[in-house]
């Protein structure tokens, strides 16, 4: 198995597939992950936790979906320097658009591609948030 | 007897005379009276006939005055007892008289005469009885001794005392008017040649006179005709229509013939029926009769064009009931003429009095039908133009509601298309927004086939058998071909839409060869399958959207090797003038010419069924759209069995 990062990641998913797969590739790779199920929660979880990266889901049920958590996230002082990637089934250009209209910093389609994906959560991380809000 | 009175004229003269009459009646328009010929009905051309008929009846009423003035010289009653007198002086006759012709009812009258009894006035005898009947006929004196025992005597001159007699001719040239006669009571006193001589003189005298008096009559009633045309034809041209005019000529034909009805019958040309209706002093009822031009008086006039006279109209075989059953007892009929057509008929009736019908009353009838006809003539031109005009004025009405019809039928259209459009525009949104939240459903369990079945194929849970990792790849390989369907389902309902739009460069056609075979290197060598390139040195640069031939070219080399089990993938490029051709190479199935035809159009034409193309998803149909949004063409070889060659080309200078 990988070695410890000391790098933490939040999954937002109200999928329990998702959080699954993406918990156990992420966590094979040296990573704690935390994972949330909708915008509330995972704005809860923030409270008392700043992660490296977060991979936000855009279709959320409740009030929060995706994109407002996102905005709600880049307009706390103390989160907004944290890059969200939209990790999304809506692949629409329209999609991506919104996604990085309400600070994401990338974008991931489902499908994802485990293989590729410890590679790309790590580029983002080390890139971190180019133009915070 | 003495010849003491040497008084002669030469019938020269009268004939002399005779013609100066009739020159002066051509030159006063009587036997013109109406226009000939065919009117025009055209306002500037009635304007000017209606003048003419003026000028023609104060030209009339002029040569009246005159005839007035002249009267006394002109009137019989005067001038005839002078005559006989004058006749019985010269000749030394015991008395005489002058025998008149009524031509009309062919009777001889005796109006005027000398010592004889006051009773003879009364006389009337058969034009062809007496002397007179007889010198008439022959145009020559005759000269009698024994009066009373001649087959031809006459009871009351016989009664008279008539013993010896001498009957002259009164003629104008060989037209007989009359007779002159000089009677000696005793026989012993009889007429000598000279006598006879004296006498013809002095009948040559009495029948100018005699003539001179019938045409002053015949002027004054030519002139009161006139003067009744004038009136008809003025109202009749002024007035235009027929149900004025006719009712008119009816009336004024009557009146003019001293007729007591009349009426007008008209041919209808269409289905040759005659109708009557305008009528003068006639039952309504016979306005309703019709009848053919094979039967009644009109229809035999209307179909010879020639005027008849039926006095005696209940024996005529061409009778109507209907007009018998109103009185008619006698007809004078005219026809109705326009130009060489005949329209219908006037028929002037006598209702019961006896009244015969002559020839003068044909040629007046013939007059009154002549600008009657001119009037008809006017009328239905009137009616024509007029009605052309409102077929005009319909059609042009017609039109205009047809044109309105079109335009709110266009706007109505208008209406419904954009309508239909706003529909289409919200079925193609409801379509793009299935189609978002289709891709959207169905990738989120793709995300688990996938990334659980590529988990475990990485080793992450642990060791896997070969078998596991067999079973294993078939789930993750067809959750990938699911993916690609989904992929393309929306990159087809993008370019379908129109929202795909190619990006032009000018690049190097080798490299993005190469690029691709390098990608799909790994996939070959899975199945074990060599893959190469054959790019000639000349190779140009071609414009491009170098984005879509890589797909296009990923999907072909993609297809190629799924259908090729083992051999080779070769992908080329072609240059010519006109275009690239870039080709992909398979030494795989191939496939059959009844799935060539549809092979580019599978988004359209999913056959249920068929297994051997199952696999080939939409990548062939997109492909296709996007060598066709380069102006280029797409096309396949392949011989099933030993492989198959997809090529498109792509136009150079354009792109």
């Amino acid at each position: 198995m990988a070695e410890e990062k000391n790098k933490s990641i939040l999954i937002v998913d109200d999928n329990d597939d998702v959080r699954r797969l993406l918990t156990k590739v992420l966590e094979r790779s040296g990573y704690r992950v935390e994972a949330a199920v909708d915008g509330e929660s995972a704005l809860q979880v923030l409270e008392s936790f700043v992660p490296d990266l977060i991979l936000m889901d855009i279709r959320l049920p409740g009030e929060l979906d995706g994109l407002e958590t996102t905005r709600r996230i880049k307009d706390d002082a103390r989160l907004q320097r944290v890059p969200v990637v939209a990790l999304t089934a809506s692949v629409l250009e329209r999609d991506r658009h919104l996604a990085l209209a309400a600070g994401c910093s990338g974008f991931i389609a489902k499908p994802v591609d485990i293989t590729a994906l410890p590679g790309t959560v790590e580029k983002y991380i080390e890139r971190g948030v180019t133009a915070p809000r | 007897m003495a010849v003491n009175a040497p008084v002669r004229l030469k019938k020269q003269a009268i004939g002399n005379k005779q013609r100066t009459v009739n020159d002066a009646e051509k030159n006063s328009g009587l036997k013109t009276a109406g226009p000939e010929g065919r009117e025009v009905c055209i306002p500037a051309e009635q304007a000017r006939s209606q003048e003419e008929l003026l000028l023609k009846s104060r030209r009339l009423e002029q040569l009246a005055e005159v005839a007035r003035e002249i009267s006394s010289g002109l009137d019989l009653a005067v001038l005839l007892p002078k005559v006989v007198k004058n006749a019985v002086m010269l000749t030394g006759a015991d008395a005489g008289t002058v025998a008149l012709l009524d031509e009309e009812r062919q009777e001889i009258r005796y109006p005027y005469h000398f010592n004889m009894p006051a009773s003879l006035s009364e006389l009337t005898v058969p034009a062809d009885a007496g002397l007179a009947g007889k010198v008439m006929k022959t145009g020559k004196p005759v000269v009698l001794e024994d009066y009373p025992s001649h087959p031809a005597q006459i009871p009351a001159f016989s009664e008279a005392g008539v013993v010896t007699i001498l009957a002259v001719p009164v003629m104008v040239g060989n037209k007989p008017l009359g007779a002159l006669g000089l009677f000696g009571k005793t026989s012993e006193n009889k007429f000598s040649q000279a006598d006879m001589e004296m006498a013809m003189a002095v009948a040559d005298q009495a029948a100018i006179a005699v003539e001179n008096a019938n045409l002053f009559r015949k002027t004054n009633d030519q002139l009161r005709i006139q003067r009744k045309l004038n009136k008809v034809a003025l109202s009749i041209t002024s007035g235009l229509e027929l149900e004025k005019v006719l009712p008119d000529v009816a009336r004024n034909a009557a009146k003019m013939v001293n007729g007591e009805a009349a009426m007008i019958a008209l041919l209808d040309e269409s289905d040759g029926s005659i109708t009557y209706p305008y009528s003068y002093n006639l039952p309504r009822h016979l306005s309703q009769v019709t009848g053919t031009a094979e039967s009644g008086i009109a229809g035999d006039v209307i179909r010879k064009g020639k005027p008849r006279i039926d006095n005696d109209y209940a024996a005529s075989k061409n009778r109507r009931t209907e007009f018998v059953g109103a009185g008619v007892s006698a007809v004078a009929s005219v026809p109705l003429m326009i130009g060489d057509r005949c329209i219908g008929a006037i028929g002037v009736m006598d209702l019961g009095k006896g009244r015969r019908f002559t020839e003068d009353d044909i040629d007046i009838l013939t007059l009154v039908s002549r600008q009657a006809s001119v009037a008809v003539d006017n009328a239905r031109l009137y009616n024509e133009q007029s009605r052309s005009a409102q077929q005009l004025e319909h059609r042009v009405r017609e039109r205009t509601d047809a044109l309105s019809r079109m335009y709110q039928e266009s706007e109505r259209k208008s209406d419904e298309l954009a309508q239909a459009n706003r529909r289409l525009q919200e079925l193609d949104r409801m379509k793009s927004e299935f189609l978002a939240n289709m891709s959207h459903e169905l990738r989120t369990p793709l995300n688990s086939i996938i990334g659980f079945s590529k988990l475990i194929l990485d080793g992450l849970e642990g060791d896997v058998t070969p078998e596991q990792r067999q079973d294993l790849e078939i789930v993750h390989n067809n959750g990938m071909e699911l993916l690609r369907l989904i992929d393309d389902l929306l990159d087809l309902a993008k370019i379908e839409a129109g929202r795909v739009t190619v990006d032009l460069s000018t690049i190097s056609p080798s490299v993005l060869v190469e690029e691709v075979v390098m990608n799909m290197r790994t996939n070959a060598a899975e199945k074990g399958l060599k893959i190469e390139y054959t790019i000639p040195d000349t190779i140009e640069p071609v414009k491009m959207d170098a984005g879509k031939v890589r797909q296009i070219l990923l999907n072909l080399v993609g297809n190629a090797i799924k259908f090729t089990e083992a051999g080779s993938i070769t992908v080329s490029i072609e240059q010519s003038p006109a275009e690239s051709v870039f080709s992909v190479t398979d030494t795989g199935i191939g496939i059959s010419p009844e799935q060539i035809d549809v092979i580019f159009d599978r988004f359209h034409q999913i056959a249920p069924g068929e297994a051997n193309a199952a696999g080939v998803g939409l990548g062939l149909t997109i492909s296709k759209r996007f060598v066709e949004m380069h102006n280029g063409r797409i096309w396949v070889d392949s011989e099933p069995g030993k492989g198959t060659t997809f090529s498109f080309s792509i136009p150079r200078g354009e792109g």
